[in-house]
């Protein structure tokens, strides 16, 4: 169709010319005469045709496909060029859209639900001014039924709880969320097979054992068929009938979590917590059930705040001790797990910005070093754009060609970046968490971050190739047509040097903020523990999961830590309700007797653990006696106290006899019976005041079986020995989170965050010495080149190479002192503001800072030696003869 | 004959939209009748009609369609569009509002 155009308007000239001769030869010119007359009237039919063409809008897209093509036959040409700029590209896009995907996953995520945004969760604001999201039952349901104004349904979620389930063989975990009977209407979800619980809120207490199974779930462990619905399988060892299987992609309330399958509140979920008290009666907020519901259309967050006021203030006055309410608030529910809110932010999103910061600044320095590049290409194409413009080019012309030669490059490059991003992902989805808990981690290039990447090419495109366009369509075609090649201005050199002096600064930065992280891992891996991590196993046991009444627990658990002490290389064994930085703590309210209401005071956490337990873990005792088997049910309830705690409540005199009160339980005073050192437990950080009471007296399910080792002992095989024991003993029981206590603390709540940032910022801070590498490269051996001439006319006067070499590397020295000049100040600027993220190094911390110093000056003298060294060796003959 | 005025810069539209408005016509007929309504006054490179024809018919002024000229030859034939004639009514009072304005400027005394 372009042709046929083409052909039109070349005739419809060709017409006007011949009929001008045509006039002409009847006013009496001969034919031939007339004829060159008409043409030269007529003016350059080539170039009138073109002009109309444009005119009629019909080059633009004839234009750009030939700027296309040409661009494609330039890349070619210099593929050393292209495969830098392609894979400099390609790692800063591919970084970019890696981080992207997994902030996408992570925060970024809705519910797979119908109309995800109209979900919120519930937070009550209690007297010490933070934001509780675990409710009791009564108080659940009461809300529920007070609040139908502003919520078409609210329903209870206790998310992420373990149980057991035995479907003929070996009970195996199963982690399930234990719901109300109208969350699944809630959600507005349909079953993949069979049915969601029927029974109404009235019915909940009374609820038969049902249980519908995810998808996922259903698919691995009873192999996708139709039949499962109706069997009969024990979950806590009740029997329990599956009547459906939840939709494909729903994952349940807490979405990094893997659900295996939905429960409804039964009544012996109080067993879960291990507390005394019935899960439906009990009004004071411990049973952590999330409230989660679905606003009616129409009604904001904030317009539920009145009908949350009400409730509140009426719940709170007819329950003043069960339900300590200052007031209610709603949160939207986002993929993010609901924290506290208030106070203890979730640092998700900070880091996730953070990381995403870092992966654009090393995108920034690809860019740097590529418009140095394509700026001196376009320096050596100014001839090529001086005949441009002389055959006609306008300059928004030979701007857009630069443009789509650039835009070719950042497509490439972005293709490259999908791939890197691909691969990172990949490895990012093996990254073992250190535990048993069914964590989701499915970072994937989905559509969202591949237009993320597309956006970031064009942005990259264009930023790179706008400058060296706007230079290269600044010619004056006389001048350069007749300029010889020596036509660099000192300006343009300057340009490129301050660009790698920016360059440098900004890989500078990457490095003092991997020096950090790697820093921050180095020291937390060095943190005193307080325990003997190196000699402990630990197997965790799951007793309610096996449908163990308490009193059967507690018998169970002596009789496998008595077989576990009798195993070959174990030195001690005990059982314990908690590990460090595991994933269960449980926590009370402690107050001395005759002091103020239990209300008011902190929570101190705990842990229930068996005789044997300082033993076994090598935590210190330091006054007093350690727990001990004899400790039953029956006897005084006594408590082992940490330093922290002796100090913090019984600053003055021994700790040792006096007693206090747990969550207010006047009848069971605790008598401190010793005091132990410090260690670890929830996470790195300060120890808090902590306490150990007897497991016999303070039971919890599930528990962990902890074992130490015998010097020299072999690990693995001591856990086989041990799972064996125990599957001999109790072949009900499911066993799982069997590993090293090494292993354990590299779990999310301890090793693993810092081992990660320091991967991920270590990887950054490379791919930046890398880019400044290049860029210093490029740019120094430009500015050689561009002295070529000068450099010989030196020599012929008689320069030493020692001379020359000192020239050339005089520039480098002054270019990359300015860049870590400049680079310390903007590390410095970073470290300050990821101060809170760091771990026992200071921010400014010297160290880094001159390590990075050191390794960028000696890395970038290194780049600058070689063409410096070739810039000597160069025959001043030719480079006199050169222009 | 007279001596011959370059056209300024910007009055080619002008000077089509006059022409095609007294009737429809082929490229080689637009030049011929500026020549004629100007006299032979005016100098105009003949091939730089056609870009700007171009323009008018992409600016919705002029509507072309293909027909045959007087010598059977195939030709392309330019109209004035309704949105032409109410822009070549426009130009023509804003340019002789120029001309009214210079001449008053050029002959003031004093």
């Amino acid at each position: 169709m372009r042709n046929r155009k083409h052909e039109e308007m070349k005739a419809e000239l060709a017409a006007h010319v011949a009929e001008r001769a045509k006039t002409l030869e009847e006013r009496g010119m001969d034919a031939a005469e007339a004829q060159k007359r008409a043409c030269i009237e007529f003016g350059s039919a080539e170039k009138y045709a073109e002009q109309s063409r444009e005119a009629a809008g019909l080059a633009a897209i004839e234009h750009a496909a030939q700027d296309l093509r040409f661009g494609l036959r330039l890349l070619r040409k210099s593929p050393g060029f292209t495969v830098t700029a392609v894979l400099l590209l390609a790692l800063g896009i591919g970084a970019n859209a890696a981080i992207f995907s997994m902030v996408d996953w992570l925060l970024l995520r809705p519910l797979p639900v119908p109309e995800a945004g109209q979900l919120t969760y519930l937070a009550a604001n209690n007297i010490h001014d933070g934001f509780d999201n675990g409710f009791s039952y009564p108080n659940f349901n009461d809300i529920r039924a007070q609040s139908k104004a502003v919520f078409s349904e609210l329903a209870g979620v206790q998310p992420f709880q373990l149980a057991g389930i035995r479907s003929g063989g070996e009970t195996t975990t199963f982690w399930a969320n234990y719901v109300s009977g109208n969350f699944f209407s809630m959600l507005g979800l349909k079953p993949a097979l069979g049915r969601f619980f029927s029974f109404t809120p009235a019915q909940e207490a009374s609820a038969p054992a049902e249980v519908v199974l995810s998808y996922a779930y259903w698919q691995t462990h009873f192999g996708g068929r139709a039949e499962v619905i109706g069997q009969q399988v024990a979950v806590n060892n009740q029997p329990t009938t599956i009547v459906g299987v939840a939709p494909k992609g729903f994952g349940g309330i807490l979405a990094v979590l893997d659900t295996q399958g939905y429960l409804p509140f039964t009544p012996d979920l109080a067993g879960e917590f291990g507390a005394s008290g019935d899960f439906f009666h009990d009004r004071k907020d411990n049973a952590g059930l999330l409230v989660v519901g679905r606003r009616r259309p129409g009604i904001s967050v904030a317009a539920t705040q009145p009908a949350l006021a009400l409730a509140s203030a009426r719940i709170a006055g007819a329950y003043p001790l069960g339900a300590p309410w200052r007031g209610l608030v709603a949160r939207k529910l986002t993929s993010e797990p609901p924290g506290a809110a208030g106070a203890n932010r979730d640092p998700l999103p900070g880091v996730a910005a953070l990381f995403l910061g870092l992966a654009g600044m090393v995108l920034l320095l690809a860019c740097v070093n590529i418009a140095n590049l394509l700026l001196a290409r376009a320096g050596l194409r100014r001839r090529e754009m001086a005949v441009r413009a002389a055959l006609g080019a306008g300059r928004g012309r030979l701007l857009r060609q630069m443009l789509i030669e650039s835009l070719l490059l950042a497509g490439l490059g972005g293709a490259g970046g999908l791939a890197v991003a691909a691969g990172a992902c990949h490895a990012l989805n093996l990254m073992p968490t250190g535990s048993d808990v069914p964590v989701v981690l499915n970072f994937a290039v989905s559509w969202h971050v591949f237009l993320y990447a597309c956006a970031v090419a064009a942005a990259t495109g264009v930023a790179v190739g706008l400058v060296p366009a706007w230079q290269a369509s600044r010619v004056a075609p006389q001048a350069a047509l007749q300029a010889s090649g020596r036509a660099v201005t000192a300006a343009r050199t300057r340009l490129r040097a301050g660009l790698v002096a920016a360059e440098i600064a900004g890989s500078m930065g990457l490095l003092i903020v991997a020096g950090l992280f790697v820093r921050s891992l180095e020291r937390a891996q060095q943190v005193d523990l307080g325990f003997d991590v190196h000699a402990v196993v630990n197997l965790t046991l799951d007793f309610h999961a096996a449908g163990y009444a308490p009193a059967r627990g507690i018998a169970v658990a002596s009789a496998l830590v008595e077989r576990a002490r009798a195993l070959p290389a174990v030195t001690a064994a005990s059982m314990a309700s908690s590990e460090p930085m595991g994933s269960f703590t449980y926590g009370g309210r402690v107050t001395l007797p005759g002091r103020p209401a239990p209300q008011q005071a902190p929570e101190v956490e705990y842990n229930s653990v068996s005789g044997e337990y300082f033993a076994t873990m090598g935590i210190g005792l330091l006054r007093g006696r350690a727990i001990a088997d004899s400790d039953r049910a029956a006897s005084a309830q006594v408590a082992v106290i940490n330093q922290k705690m002796a100090a913090a409540y019984w600053p003055k005199g021994d700790a040792v006899g006096q007693t206090f009160l747990l969550d207010g339980d006047a009848r069971r005073a605790i008598e401190v019976v010793g005091v132990a050192a410090n260690s670890v437990v929830d996470n790195i950080s300060d120890p808090a005041p902590y306490f150990y009471v007897p497991l016999a007296q303070r039971y919890y399910s599930p528990a962990i079986l902890q074992l130490h080792l015998a010097r020299g002992a072999d690990p693995g095989a001591v856990l086989r020995a041990a799972r064996s024991a125990v599957r001999a003993y109790a072949p009900e029981l499911p066993v799982y989170d069997v590993q090293t206590m090494l292993q354990a603390t590299h779990s999310l709540n301890g090793l693993l965050l810092f081992e990660l940032g320091a991967m991920l910022a270590a990887i950054m801070g490379l791919l930046g010495l890398f880019m400044a590498v290049i860029g210093v490269y490029g740019v120094i051996a430009y500015a050689a080149s561009q002295r070529t001439h000068e450099i010989g006319v030196r020599v012929a006067l008689g320069a030493s190479r020692g001379q020359i070499l000192k020239l050339v590397l005089r520039q480098a020295v002054v270019v990359t002192a300015a860049g870590i000049v400049l680079g310390l100040g903007l590390g410095a600027l970073l470290a300050t503001g990821l101060s809170s993220l760091l771990f026992g190094v200071r921010p400014l911390d010297p160290v880094t800072f001159g390590g990075a110093t050191l390794l960028l000056g000696a890395v970038a003298l290194a780049a600058s030696l070689v063409p410096a060294r070739r810039a000597m060796r160069a025959d001043p003959i030719a480079a006199l003869r050169c222009e | 004959m007279d001596p011959q005025a370059q056209i300024l810069p910007g009055t080619l539209d002008l000077l089509i939209l006059k022409a095609v408005s007294l009737g429809e016509l082929h490229g080689y007929g637009v030049l011929l009748r500026i020549e004629q309504i100007s006299g032979g006054a005016l100098l105009i490179e003949q091939g730089a009609l056609y870009p700007a024809l171009y323009r008018l018919v992409r600016r919705g002024w002029l509507t072309a369609r293909w027909g045959t000229s007087e010598n059977n030859r195939k030709a392309k034939f330019y109209a004035l569009t309704a949105k032409g004639r109410r822009q070549l009514q426009a130009e023509e009072q804003s340019w002789n509002r120029l001309a009214a304005a210079m001449g008053a400027a050029l002959q003031a005394r004093s």
